[in-house]
């Protein structure tokens, strides 16, 4: 502030008012800053990361194309502190020779660059200027921070962080473009010529500074976008934590139950040694039993495990031929336990929206529990009906009716068989509404039982 | 002869105790829920509780708490099959905590240990 009021920047050196020819040349200035910015703006809105931001910024202040300065540094507030962060440039007048002759020669234009950013160039130039954005480190003296608009600073600016970094860049001026958010002072962007000493015109200095405002706002759009990708990779993590405690909870129950039971029964089996073949039998079907389960159980759970590692895909799935795949596997069973198990096809293709694995799991949930409700001798039937933009996938058996506390809601945890989790419902309504589905339970037909996945049905 | 109630929702863990401890000379009852469970103890006079952490209808840790409240002195072993359940303050009120195994022999030392029949 108090180097504005001292110096009104647009009178300095260079900028000469009255001749045609340099009217002409202040106008063909004018519309290369124009378009910069324009090119700025747009540029500003893909960039996704606050380097990506900062370096459009960068290479626009700097591209001959663009604003023109020979160098040009961002330094970013951290506490009480302004930062070197980011810089482009030359950092002597031989290097500056070097480059802009190679950038010549290779007729590169660096705005051109800008359409894809690549995150190792700003690396390797913050790593090449290291030493000069360490010097410009500056702790936030009283004043610094208050500046609202864009000046030029000369080498007798009574500012303290306008001084050192004039003393740290050996520029005879210096350009300085606070950035200010909703009154906070955020940091700042140098810029000079400290080779062409080329002097600073207003509409330059005002074309920095809309763009510096423009840098702001793109930096604050990458703020926001990198807190809210940490939060969904904190939710993210936190819900693989539930899903592992989940799965060593469903491992130690489901299969370490039935594993310990028959492992233990065979121990006891050959302690005991039984005198006849008939009781042999008898104890090497109940060991068997129990791997069977265990076998069960393991398929299940790498089918689980394979659909988790590849997270869950929403697809249009033929419903009718999952049904009919599912319900002929477990035909055999059905059989041996003299179950009636029916299925009959609607007579059109039925295609729904789901993950063909996970939908999968909920009908084997659904089937399996029918099986065991009702026991020897009952009856399962699985029907597929459309119902406007609804698919109802529904498993009735006409076994045991739930018991009236749990009828409420099935779905939330309570209802177990002997050998089960009690929790594989929880789990089907968890996936059908990951799916934009719904579970439902109803004891309307007397004597059946009936729980349905309400699908989206795809037309 | 003492008795001792094995609560699990596993039938065939339920079986390997019965044919197990029954042989060992206890007089082995076992409840396939926690609402048997609480019957059965509501009826009848029992030495010591067996009971899994998690059953069917939910977690064994309240039938604990229900028990310690009704009979401090009646002595109840956590068994379960995932240990990571001892982290839980509710089972600290248990007098012995095992991890199943098809080796009996843990669950056999708490059982004795609590009916104080030795180490």
């Amino acid at each position: 502030m108090r180097g504005e009021a001292r110096r009104q920047p647009w009178i300095l050196p260079g900028l000469r008012r009255g001749k045609f020819s340099s009217y002409q040349k202040e106008r063909g200035r004018s519309t290369k800053i124009l378009s910069t910015l324009h090119l700025a703006a747009e540029l500003f809105e893909r960039a996704v990361m606050p380097e990506h931001a900062g370096w459009i910024a960068l290479v626009a202040l700097t591209a001959g194309e663009g604003f023109g300065f020979n160098r040009a540094f961002l330094l970013r507030r951290t506490d009480g502190n302004l930062e070197g962060w980011l810089g482009i440039g030359p950092r002597s007048g031989e290097e500056a020779a070097r480059l802009w002759q190679q950038l010549q020669t290779l007729e590169v234009k660096p705005l051109a660059t800008l359409s894809t950013f690549q995150p190792e160039v700003v690396t390797q130039e913050q790593a090449r200027l290291a030493e000069t954005l360490q010097a410009l480190n500056t702790p936030l003296h009283e004043g610094c921070g208050r500046w609202r608009r864009a000046f030029v600073a000369r080498r007798d600016f009574l500012d303290p962080c306008v001084k050192r970094w004039l003393q740290a860049l050996q520029s005879p001026f210096l350009v300085v473009l606070p950035m200010v958010r909703q009154g906070t002072f955020w940091g700042v962007v140098l810029a000079d010529n400290f080779v062409t000493k080329a002097p600073i015109s207003a509409p330059l200095l005002e074309g920095a500074q809309a763009l510096c405002h423009n840098l702001q706002a793109a930096l604050e759009r990458t703020e926001l976008w990198a807190r809210f990708q940490a939060e969904q990779e904190a939710r993210r993590r936190a819900e693989q934590a539930v899903v592992l405690v989940e799965t060593a909870r469903a491992l130690a129950h489901d299969i370490k139950n039935p594993l310990t039971a028959a492992a233990g029964l065979l121990h006891h089996l050959l302690q005991r040694k039984p005198g006849t073949v008939e009781e042999w039998e008898a104890w090497g079907r109940k060991v068997a039993e129990g791997l069977s389960r265990v076998e069960q159980r393991v398929n299940q759970l790498v089918q689980e495990l394979a659909s988790r590692g590849q997270g869950m895909e929403v697809s249009r799935t033929d419903a009718v031929a999952l049904v009919q795949r599912l319900v002929a596997s477990w035909q055999p069973l059905a059989e041996s336990r003299n179950i009636a198990l029916h299925f009959l096809p609607p007579d059109k293709p039925v295609y729904v929206w789901a993950d063909p694995a996970y939908l999968d799991r909920c009908v084997e949930n659904l089937l399996s529990n029918a099986m065991k409700a009702v026991g020897l001798g009952g009856e399962v039937r699985v029907q597929l009906q459309e119902e406007g933009r609804w698919v109802r996938l529904s498993v009735a058996d006409n076994g045991q009716p739930l018991p009236q506390p749990l009828r409420a809601d099935p779905f939330s945890g309570g209802l177990g068989q002997p050998g089960g989790s009690g929790e594989g419902l929880v789990s089907v309504r968890r996936l059908m509404e990951a799916m934009g589905g719904k579970v439902e339970y109803d004891e309307d037909e007397p004597g059946w039982v009936r729980f349905s996945l309400v699908l989206r049905r795809c037309v | 002869m003492k008795r001792v109630l094995f609560v699990d929702d596993d039938e065939a863990i339920l079986e390997l105790y019965h044919q197990v401890f029954s042989r060992e000379g206890y007089d082995v009852k076992t409840c396939l829920t926690m609402d048997e469970a609480r019957e059965h103890l509501a009826r009848f006079p029992v030495d010591a509780v067996v009971l899994d952490i998690r059953l069917a209808e939910g977690l064994g840790l309240a039938l604990l708490r229900e028990i310690k409240a009704k009979t401090p002195k009646l002595p109840v072993i956590l068994s379960t099959a995932y240990a990571r359940y001892q982290d839980d303050f509710s089972s600290w009120l248990a007098d012995a905590y095992v991890v199943k195994s098809a080796d009996l022999g843990e669950l056999r030392s708490a059982l004795r240990r609590t009916l104080g029949e030795g180490p």
